[in-house]
């Protein structure tokens, strides 16, 4: 069934769409209230990154007739092993889409770190919500988001769980998935073993009160909030 | 085919810009937002103005109703304002220049509908034999002019159209209908082939009109084709006069479509095999009908199941590029919306397009009709995630 919400949250894929869906609900939004997409039907080409940045622009095509009120967009910076990646390439990206459409970049990066972005519209239309994990100011992925604002009850298993990563002979991952394999393994050990992201939330793993905790959900209320 | 289309002050709309039309084009939209208004236009922009087509579009929504005060004796009472309608508000513009634009801005092509004022002048002139004869003629006076200021000045009243071909009036004074038929110029020659399928269906005897240029060619294999969507045993059809054994007057002149199926002696009534096969029937003749020109359907989906609208797609798209005909479709139906996505993602050697009309919320154009485009590849990516289009 095509989703009615014209609240929507564009992310990579469904583990970060599992991760803001609990988000949501910590947040206070009303179950399906926020469309997070797109859904794995999407994806059957492209990359995640590629197909968040396309379903983001084809969802800004929707904001001046009001079909979309509400849009927010998160990807990762990744490494700048490519001109196309890393944290700035990244903003760029995101820049280079809201102001084909009349947006305002802001006027500096100062402040977005652990606050994300706003775009704003001279003529009213709604203000567009940015974060580019993990910190809208490092390269990197949400995994380093999660790890940065991982509860401090779960430290002695998350260092057990990053030396354990760190002592593999042949890792077969290259190296910039380091991050990646040292978030999987930590969930590996959990009670229940192997959840997703969204189990950081559910399951408290999470330190709640850390800047970059605080940091996403106030910028996810002030996105989606907004009238 | 039209490339792009600009429609300012007619009807719902004050400025509708649409960038890139495709050769298949579906609208969609909310009640009232101008889908049929969209179709209008473009019949008239095919017609060129023809006065004719103007006339039935106003009579298709009892618009040629006439409110006249018998009690008032104001001269106004004798104008036809029929036309009225077609601007925005139901009202002639109070001032010049708000003139009906309908056009391809790419091609320079249009149609330019103008209410003006003017006074009917006599001017004597000498002919070749030496004798004194009195024309008439129209003197245009602006509608802010001092001369209007009197009340006993009472101006006659005009549409003035005109195409990148040509210009001429179409008197508003008060007159029987046949006259006025009478008087407007034929302008066949000029107009682009054009088809109007309306939401009900046309007329039996007009699909029988259609089928009698058919028959026997090219188009009456994709007509057996497209019957067979819905009845896969079709292996026949004609076009026959009616006879009523109990009344053999009434529809005396009716024809009536029959279809032969596989296996059975004798010919069944098309009507009895439900809605969807005289849809087909009707899509694809008028698509043969419309031959190098346009083909406006109403409502797409009337009497197809959801099952066979991609296979009716499929045809349309096949056939339009094969017949060089541009479709504009309207739907309100999300099953219509897939089956096209489906199709054109299927077809991409006809370009379609997807254009939902709606209202913007940008601050200086509030409330102001839009349409956002979604070719073949957003289409596709959006319906394929479920994301609603209309």
């Amino acid at each position: 069934m095509p989703h009615p919400s014209n609240k929507r949250l564009l992310v990579e894929g469904q583990a970060d769409a599992a991760f803001f869906t609990a988000l949501c609900r910590t947040a206070g939004f009303a179950d399906q209230e926020i469309w997070i997409g797109p859904p794995t039907s999407y994806f059957q080409k492209g990359d995640g990154k590629g197909n968040a940045f396309q379903a983001f622009e084809y969802a800004m095509d929707d904001l001046r007739s009001g079909q979309v009120t509400h849009l927010g967009i998160v990807v990762d910076a990744d490494f700048s092993t490519s001109p196309k990646d890393g944290f700035l390439a990244t903003y760029r990206k995101i820049e280079g889409i809201v102001t084909k459409f009349g947006y305002l970049p802001p006027m500096s990066f100062a402040g977005a770190n652990y606050q994300g972005f706003k775009f704003a519209h001279p003529k009213k239309l709604p203000t567009i919500g940015a974060w580019v994990m993990p910190d809208n100011f490092s390269d990197g992925y949400f995994e380093h988001f999660c790890i940065n604002a991982a509860n401090p009850a779960e430290s002695d298993i998350l260092s057990h769980a990053k030396s354990a990563v760190s002592t593999l002979k042949a890792p077969k991952f290259p190296p910039h998935f380091l991050t990646k394999a040292e978030t999987a393994t930590w969930l590996a050990w959990q009670e229940s073993p192997g959840q997703g992201l969204n189990s950081l939330i559910g399951n408290k793993l999470m330190d709640t009160n850390s800047a970059a905790f605080k940091g996403l959900l106030q910028w996810l209320t002030s996105t989606f909030q907004t009238e | 085919m039209i490339d792009t289309l600009t429609i300012r002050n007619f009807r719902l709309f004050d400025e509708l810009e649409i960038p890139r039309l495709g050769q298949v084009n579906l609208i969609v939209g909310k009640n009232n937002s101008g889908k049929s208004s969209v179709l209008e236009a473009l019949t008239i922009y095919a017609s060129q103005g023809e006065p004719s087509t103007l006339l039935s579009i106003l009579g298709s929504h009892d618009e040629n109703l006439r409110f006249d005060n018998p009690l008032s004796g104001s001269p106004q009472e004798t104008i036809d304002s029929s036309f009225r309608h077609f601007f925005p508000g139901r009202r002639f513009p109070d001032a010049d220049g708000k003139s009906i634009y309908i056009g391809d801005a790419q091609q320079q092509s249009y149609i330019q509908l103008e209410h003006r004022l003017f006074f009917e002048v006599f001017e004597e002139f000498t002919d070749e034999t030496g004798e004194t004869l009195r024309r008439r003629k129209r003197s245009p006076v602006e509608k802010n002019s001092p001369d209007l200021f009197s009340n006993d000045v009472h101006p006659e009243q005009a549409l003035f159209l005109s195409t990148k071909q040509r210009a001429f009036w179409l008197d508003l004074a008060d007159m029987p209908m046949s006259r006025r038929l009478f008087r407007s110029t034929p302008a066949e020659t000029r107009a682009i082939p054009h088809v109007h399928v309306p939401t009900d269906f046309i007329t039996v005897d007009q699909l029988a009109a259609m089928w009698d240029r058919a028959a026997l060619t090219d188009a009456e294999n994709y007509l057996l084709r497209a019957l067979r969507i819905i009845e896969p045993e079709v292996s026949g059809l004609a076009f026959v006069r009616k006879e009523e054994t109990l009344r053999p007057r009434e529809d005396s002149r009716s024809r009536v479509a029959i279809i032969k199926l596989e296996g059975q002696s004798s010919p069944i009534p098309l009507a009895s095999m439900g809605d969807g096969m005289t849809r087909l029937l009707q899509l694809v003749l008028s698509l043969f009908s419309a031959k190098g020109g346009l083909l406006l359907l109403d409502e797409f989906e009337n009497g197809l199941h959801y099952s066979v609208q991609q296979q009716a797609w499929d045809l349309v798209l096949h056939l339009a590029k094969e017949l060089d005909v541009q479709v504009f479709a309207t739907t309100h139906s999300s099953d219509c919306i897939n089956a096209f996505s489906n199709s054109s993602v299927g077809d991409t050697s006809t370009d379609s397009v997807l254009f939902r009309l709606g209202r913007s919320v940008m601050e200086g154009e509030e409330n102001k009709l839009i349409a956002t485009l979604f070719d073949e590849e957003k289409l596709g990516r959006l319906t394929q995630a479920s994301i609603e289009v209309r």
